[in-house]
């Protein structure tokens, strides 16, 4: 039976709540995720994508609804389970990179494990670990500023998987890549999801990096307005799908 | 939109910017005041007369005079400091200025405008400032030296000065604003908000032990010359350079070696040690000043023990110097605190909580501060002791001096770590 691992329902969210110009960015949005899902976020710009994630991954608190990860509500925890839940549970990974600039790329891999106060031989093992499998072994001792974008973002990969967390959350990771190195991401992805059952929940605005999941959901005005299941199609059909989704919206600007 | 009105529309909306750089003229500026008035008033002018000379050698000037006047170099120095960091904040927006088409005049107009305006309303505050505390000081060294005068009466030549000081100033920080203008291209300007690693720019690179061996040298310096005021001064510069040295090369070396260590997994000391390491980096020259200034003014203050003008004079000047770098230092820190906010923004993201970040925060400005007490302190520590220890002077007037010193970098501690927290803890939203 397949474990729920994201169940959100009637999400709703409120920006500027007791001033005079409220705007709600998301409508009684609703979501179930299962474990080894690759969701994919879709929509177009200001649609309430990152919103959306945001509020699903403790990140953003839903001003209406009910977010449930791993079984546990979000509104429910005190800031520091939220914190704990948040570095133990969840991986992050943006399209700004988010490292801390004053700190190493080996010491912005190690934070999370730091934080869950791991001893110094299995901090150092971790790091070593996973910089091998993104291929940043050499970088370990250089500071954000000194890395290559591609670099930049294996290593906010690198910190978001440190920790074996259930589940990915990726803003537009591949945003400030070319299209080589987003491929690449986008395989390593695939991999960590299909081969360690790693849930991934991400946004994107490139049919073709959304090509890799397993399940679509396009946002517009914020709400769902539709949803796509790769299930037995090949890639490419997949992918023809959701360049047939974007279109289709894309043709109501000229009717 | 003119030039003109739009530099005072930015200006306007963005006030909090100038804010720091606006308060440090109307400080120094007020600050001028009450020293153009050492210099002119009657009452307080040196039993040693002003006498011209044909060379530099038979010329007399009275020391409280050419002190004060030291003192007012040192406020016209200060808010030179103040505008470079006023116009490394307005770097992004020269920037998108100058994409929108303004020619590097109309930048340089922009700037000075701006710069202006925060003059003209600095202006009549300090001399209103400025007149208050002179009145405060009067009573003080009036009581002090005996002297039977209206504490209300200040020459009409000190306002004059205070005004031509002003006038140089402005025409000095125009030249300034137009070669930063000239020297920077559009991205340059975009990029100067953004860096913030350290390079090694030493033309010649010593040794890192070279530092060492000057910060100790300065001290066994202090011990083996004779024992007069002004021999305090060599060693205490040999000991600066050290100081400097060790903090801006070692410090970040030690740091390093340290988080490789026991630091790595201590999930507060990783964070608050990087950014400590990098502010001191960013404010080694402030924190060479700051060092250099308090134990000059400290060693000028001992040879004037025994003029009480003189002595006055040189207190008051040591207070002022204090006050004056302490503030710049908190500008200098906020400002680069304001880059932070993305660091603790995802700091946040991977984890930590609010109170943890507020403890981060916290630490980082209480040993940043610590490390600008400590530094200096060995040397006032020791030029001090050996004027007891010779009998010159007094451990109350010891515990003083040292209190002068500690009050305004306490307070300015509880300010900076406010005013960090308010920017890159208390926006961001959510738990």
């Amino acid at each position: 039976m397949k474990k729920e691992i994201i169940h959100a329902t009637q999400v709703t969210k409120i920006y500027g709540i007791g001033t005079s110009h409220p705007y709600t960015a998301l409508h009684d949005v609703s979501l179930l995720m299962y474990e080894g899902e690759f969701v994919c976020v879709m929509g177009p710009s200001g649609a309430g994508k990152s919103t959306f994630i945001n509020n699903l991954s403790t990140i953003d608190i839903p001003t209406k609804g009910t977010v449930y990860i791993q079984g546990e509500e979000v509104r429910q925890m005190s800031p520091k389970q939220m914190g704990e839940f948040r570095y133990k549970n969840l991986g992050f990974i943006f399209q700004e990179f988010n490292l801390l600039d004053s700190l190493t790329i080996f010491e912005n891999i190690a934070v999370p494990l730091t934080l869950a106060n791991m001893n110094h031989e299995e901090i150092t093992q971790r790091v070593h670990d996973v910089s091998r499998k993104l291929d940043i072994e050499a970088t370990l001792h250089k500071y954000p500023s000194e890395c290559s974008g591609g670099q930049r973002q294996r290593v906010a990969i690198a910190r978001a998987l440190v920790t074996h967390p259930k589940v990915i959350v990726a803003d537009e990771p591949t945003g400030n890549l070319d299209s080589k190195n987003s491929h690449e991401i986008l395989s390593l992805f695939k991999q960590l999801n299909e081969t360690e059952g790693v849930s991934i929940l991400m946004v994107t605005h490139d049919p073709k990096i959304a090509s890799y999941s397993s399940k679509l959901l396009y946002i517009k005005d914020g709400m769902i307005d539709s949803e796509i299941k790769r299930e037995g199609l090949s890639q490419k059909e997949y992918f023809y799908k959701i360049v047939d989704l974007n279109s289709n919206e894309s043709q109501e600007l000229f009717e | 939109m003119g030039t003109f009105k739009f530099s005072m529309t930015i200006l306007k909306k963005e006030f909090k910017k100038s804010i720091i750089f606006g308060l440090t003229m109307l400080f120094s500026i007020s600050m001028s005041l009450v020293f153009f008035d050492i210099i002119n008033n009657p009452h307080l002018q040196d039993t040693v007369k002003a006498n011209g000379g044909t060379t530099f050698a038979t010329m007399q000037l009275p020391f409280a005079s050419s002190l004060s006047f030291v003192i007012i170099l040192f406020c016209g120095f200060m808010i030179f400091f103040a505008n470079n960091f006023y116009l490394s904040k307005k770097t992004g927006e020269i920037a998108i200025l100058s994409m929108s088409g303004l020619s590097s005049f109309q930048s340089t107009l922009y700037l000075i405008y701006q710069t202006f305006a925060l003059i003209l309303i600095a202006l009549p505050l300090g001399i209103l400032l400025g007149q208050g505390l002179t009145i405060i000081m009067h009573y003080w060294i009036y009581d002090y030296l005996n002297i039977h005068a209206s504490l209300f009466y200040t020459p009409v030549m000190t306002y004059i000065q205070t005004v031509i000081f002003v006038l140089v100033m402005m025409f000095l920080l125009c030249v300034l604003e137009s070669g930063f203008i000239y020297r920077h291209d559009i991205q340059s300007l975009l990029m100067e908000n953004k860096e913030m690693e350290f390079k090694d720019r030493r033309i010649i690179k010593f040794p890192y032990v070279v530092y060492g061996i000057c910060y100790i040298g300065g001290i066994v310096m202090m011990f083996t010359e004779p024992h007069q005021s002004t021999s305090y001064i060599v060693p205490t510069f040999l000991g600066i350079y050290g100081a400097i040295g060790l903090l801006r090369y070692v410090l970040a070396k030690f740091i390093r070696k340290l988080k490789e260590g026991p630091l790595l997994t201590k999930k507060y000391a990783l964070i608050y040690t990087s950014n400590l390491c990098q502010s001191i980096q960013q404010a080694y020259l402030l924190v060479a000043l700051l060092v250099g200034s308090i134990t000059s003014m400290m060693t000028i203050i001992m040879s004037c023990r025994n003029s009480y003008r003189e002595f006055v004079v040189a207190i008051m000047g040591y207070v002022v110097v204090i006050v004056l770098l302490t503030v710049s230092v908190i500008y200098k820190f906020l400002m680069e605190a304001q880059m932070r906010k993305g660091l603790f923004y995802n700091l946040w993201k991977v984890g930590y909580t609010k109170c943890e970040l507020k403890k981060i925060a916290r630490n980082e400005v209480v040993y940043f501060y610590l490390s600008l007490f400590l530094i200096p302190f060995v040397y006032i520590v020791i030029i001090l002791g050996r004027f007891v220890y010779f009998d010159h002077i007094s451990l109350w007037f010891v515990l003083m001096m040292t209190l002068f010193y500690m009050i305004p970098l306490i307070l300015s501690t509880i300010f900076t770590y406010i005013q960090y927290k308010k920017s890159v803890i208390d926006t961001i939203q959510g738990r």
